[in-house]
């Protein structure tokens, strides 16, 4: 059923964190939680809105500061380094995309940053652009685009900057069933051939269990369980698990 | 940038033919109401006599134009004076007023209701009497009668209208595309000057103009902290106006409004072609 779990290489820790807290204005929003993630894993984050998936993935790439706890990436200590030395790249459900440069442009952004000539960033924008499929659109502006073309943008300019960590948050949120059902095809493609650690944040059960190497479970600031799909289904940690399981299950 | 919208809206609108009469209507009224004035002055500029009742002047001069180039202070002096400290004011202006509200808007400062009150504070006090507190100020600091002195007396006119248009925009454009920037390798600085900068654009402009054109306005502020000895257009061309020499008023207020625009085009011109090179 899931095929690319077997050809997965289970590689070293790429991800650990370590009772890391969030608080924002006052309000806690992580709470001691730990991870883990190996390198080429695809981990799926699921949980119910507000249980701050989406700030454990700012807090992770570096955008939101934190409070307590540590994040170490390839073994280094990150907690204070700037997002833009880390080397985690956010798809936000947004898109983000830069209005004032066209879709090639966008794509070629982290390569821009790097210091990379004009004419071979553009080259090698095209290549992204072709993995996604949107090959030949480079000169386009980003308002002649469709939503689930936009996205299919957002995500060649994450892989484009060649991050160490992926992460996807709620990255189909906004296309429609049928778009989605591409969408996550392309994902798993794109995650097999390029083999980077990902993350995706997630609300829908369905997609993180199909989708995902290990699910992570999330309630109010913590991970509650973590597992492959099945240990998830099979034996829940407690009630909050199995509860949030239930209608998934049949 | 608003109301290029909204007159874009009213253009959808007028879609109907009612509709479209009644813009039209309103089109040459304002046309009539700004250009007529314009135009009645242009004619003045160069009149001798003009005598009512009559459609026309009677007699034309060259006598305002000789005065405008040659008179007591000459003419490209002034309007070098005023063009650069008006640009001055603009650009220190707008700066400030968008460290302001990024600060504001984006870092979310402790205290920044009280900031952003502050900001506008100036509008309050009418300048006239701010202008007489800040005079003894001035020339407390050994700033009286100098051009520093004067643009920081502009500098306080602007920057409650400079401080408004830029918190407004920078709320709207917020930080989103920055932090995805930052994502992506781009330090803060350059995420800053690749991805907001450009939307942000659009008030940088009406901000710097707005500043532009109240500095280039000022005249009590001026009087008083450049003591006389700083000149500028509408320093010379005010007298002109009070004295009820028609003509001569007419030439220095074609030349400050013409100057005015020729300074804007050129601002737009040159931000456009910076724009352009950029991407």
């Amino acid at each position: 059923m899931k095929a690319h779990t077997e050809n997965v290489k289970k590689g070293d820790i790429k991800l650990q964190i370590n009772g890391l807290s969030v608080e924002l204005n006052g309000t806690v929003i992580l709470d001691e939680l730990s991870l883990q993630l190996h390198e080429y894993e695809f981990l799926s984050l699921l949980g119910p809105s507000g249980c701050g998936k989406s700030t454990l993935l700012k807090t992770i790439g570096g955008i939101l500061p934190v409070s307590s706890g540590e994040i170490r990436l390839d073994g280094e200590l990150i907690n204070s380094k700037p997002a833009y030395r880390r080397g985690a790249v956010i798809v936000f459900q947004d898109m983000r995309l830069f209005p004032n440069m066209n879709v090639a442009e966008n794509v070629a952004y982290p390569l821009r940053v790097q210091g990379v000539k004009k004419a071979d960033r553009l080259v090698r924008a095209e290549k992204y652009l072709e993995h996604v499929k949107l090959g030949g659109l480079g000169a386009r502006r980003i308002s002649q685009l469709s939503g689930g073309q936009q996205q299919r943008v957002a995500l060649a300019r994450a892989l484009a900057a060649e991050p160490k960590l992926l992460l996807l948050d709620e990255p189909f949120s906004s296309l429609d069933e049928n778009l989605r059902e591409d969408m996550r095809q392309l994902v798993k493609d794109l995650h097999r051939e390029f083999g980077m650690t990902t993350i995706m944040v997630t609300h829908d059960r369905q997609e993180a269990l199909s989708m995902a190497d290990r699910v992570a479970i999330m309630f109010d600031g913590r991970i509650a369980q973590t597992g492959t799909p099945e240990e998830l289904i099979e034996s829940p940690a407690d009630e909050r698990v199995s509860g949030y399981f239930g209608s998934a299950k049949q | 940038m608003r109301d290029r919208l909204s007159a874009y809206q009213m253009k959808r609108r007028a879609g109907n033919r009612a509709g479209s009469r009644t813009m039209r209507i309103v089109l040459a009224l304002t046309v009539f109401v700004i250009l007529l004035p314009v135009i009645v002055t242009m004619i003045w500029t160069v009149t001798g006599r003009w005598p009512w009742p009559s459609m026309l002047p009677q007699s034309y001069t060259m006598r305002t134009l000789q005065e405008l180039f040659s008179g007591s202070s000459p003419l490209y002096e002034i309007l070098w004076g005023s063009v650069i400290i008006a640009t001055v004011v603009a650009i220190l202006g707008t700066l400030i007023a968008l460290m302001t509200a990024r600060a504001t808007e984006i870092y979310r400062i402790r205290g920044r209701r009280l900031v952003s009150w502050a900001a506008m504070l100036p509008l309050i006090v009418p300048g006239t009497v701010f202008a007489m507190g800040i005079q003894v100020i001035l020339i407390r600091m050994g700033l009286g009668d100098t051009v520093t002195g004067v643009i920081l007396v502009h500098l306080v006119a602007a920057l409650p209208y400079c401080v408004f248009i830029m918190t407004d925009i920078t709320a709207a454009v917020g930080n989103s595309l920055e932090e995805q920037a930052q994502l992506l390798g781009a330090g803060p600085g350059r995420a800053f000057f690749d991805v907001s900068v450009p939307q942000l654009m659009p008030g940088i402009l009406s901000s710097a103009s707005m500043a532009y054109i109240i500095s280039y306005s000022q005249y009590f502020t001026t009087l008083l902290a450049g003591g006389g000895k700083v000149k500028t257009l509408a320093l010379v061309m005010v007298p002109y106006i009070q004295s009820g020499d028609r003509a001569l008023s007419s030439v220095y207020a074609v030349t400050f409004v013409g100057s005015a625009l020729l300074v804007f085009f050129i601002f737009e011109a040159l931000i456009h072609r910076i724009m352009r090179t950029e991407s």
